[in-house]
């Protein structure tokens, strides 16, 4: 007699294929299947990273849902299979895409930004032209046309400490960008409101503003330019987990495909009697 | 005689001729050199590729583990023709 291989017990078929979605191996983990869990989610989450690494991060990128490109949308079809980044990528998108992304009239508090950028003072004043560093500190205030955002520069040119007021017109850059960092402008005025020059530079932009962000067509091309082939070889990275973590979702939710063992595991079924 | 000074002239029109050649030499041992390493990233894509794909066909561990090292090892192959057919239909281009 052969011995039957051992049942696989699939608890709740549905909720583990949407664990194993959502976070490849939890589907698994939630089966009990404790060796396939870590294969999983050492294997999904390992490409995912790595291609997300190798890209600076840019990898995922969700479609325009207005503006549905085959190629973008073919692009996220393979990165779609890991869940939970996948579905910040489509509400990433909805935000980047909304009419509310545009660069702030002005802000609800007081806040404070470590700033790097570059001071281009008045012909006068030409000796305080320079990369600066410091904390640009920004409220909201009252411009020439209604609500505006203003502030004050604190920093250092060469070593040297440097206070700057700045004029109520202080722009920045749209809030919801793949950009890293945030691109501020600003006027520098004397304490009477003369203007001294212009400070331009970048301010950190949170991760919740940033993390599979769409890229528009300037920044794929320099992200282009700058990865190199490597930009490719992550978006194969990105997509295999992707495509990896359906099979694993199959798994979870129907079992493995051949059965338990393969079929040299297999006991001999006995001679026939005679 | 006529064509060492033809070589002398020509060497004396292009002075960085030389100077090019251990550049260009030096620039394709360091193309080699990225090529390697970027097809070296496909070694762990292929491993984790074999295992997932394998573990989604079977429960057992020991047939999981078998079975992907073999894949693994196909996988390999496969690869290695085919990089030699390119390199044999590139060879001279």
């Amino acid at each position: 007699m052969t011995t039957p291989p051992p049942k696989i017990d699939l608890r709740n078929p549905i909720v583990a294929g949407i664990l194993a979605f959502l976070f490849p191996g939890a589907g698994h983990f939630y089966q009990r299947r404790f060796f396939k869990a870590f294969v999983f989610a050492f294997g999904v989450w390992g490409s995912w990273w790595t291609g997300m690494a190798m890209s600076d991060w840019k990898a995922l990128q969700a479609p325009d849902r207005g503006n549905m490109q085959t190629a973008a949308v073919l692009k996220f079809a393979g990165q779609a299979g890991v869940g939970l980044p996948s579905l910040w990528a489509v509400y990433q998108s909805s935000r980047y895409y909304s009419k509310d992304n545009t660069s702030p009239i002005t802000i609800a508090g007081p806040e404070e930004y470590s700033f790097q950028g570059r001071l281009n003072m008045r012909a006068e004043n030409a000796n305080q032209t320079g990369d600066v560093t410091g904390t640009l500190s920004l409220v909201a205030a009252k411009g020439d046309f209604g609500p505006a955002i203003g502030g004050k520069f604190a920093g250092s040119l060469d070593g040297k400490p440097l206070t700057f007021d700045l004029a109520n017109k202080v722009h920045l850059d749209q809030p919801i960008r793949s950009d890293r960092q945030l691109a501020v402008t600003a006027s520098v005025v004397d304490e009477k409101g003369e203007y001294l020059g212009e400070l331009l530079g970048k301010i950190p932009r949170p991760l919740m503003n940033w993390f599979a962000c769409p890229l528009d067509q300037q920044e794929e091309a320099e992200w282009h330019r700058e990865r190199g082939k490597y930009q490719e070889l992550a978006m194969v990275f990105v997509w295999v987990a992707g495509l990896m973590n359906l099979l694993a979702i199959w798994d979870a939710v129907e079992g493995p495909a051949y059965g338990y063992y393969d079929d040299e595991n297999t006991p001999a079924p006995p001679p026939p009697a005679a | 005689m006529v064509t060492t000074t033809m070589r002398i002239l020509r060497h004396r029109r292009h002075p960085r001729r030389n100077l090019d050649r251990v550049d260009q030499s030096a620039s394709l041992f360091n193309l080699g050199q990225q090529i390697m390493m970027y097809t070296l990233n496909l070694l762990p894509l292929a491993a984790v590729v074999s295992l997932i794909w394998t573990a989604t066909r079977y429960e057992s561990t020991p047939t999981i583990m078998r079975k992907s090292v073999r894949l693994f090892l196909q996988i390999l192959f496969f690869m290695a023709l085919i990089l030699v057919g390119l390199f044999l239909l590139s060879r001279g281009l």
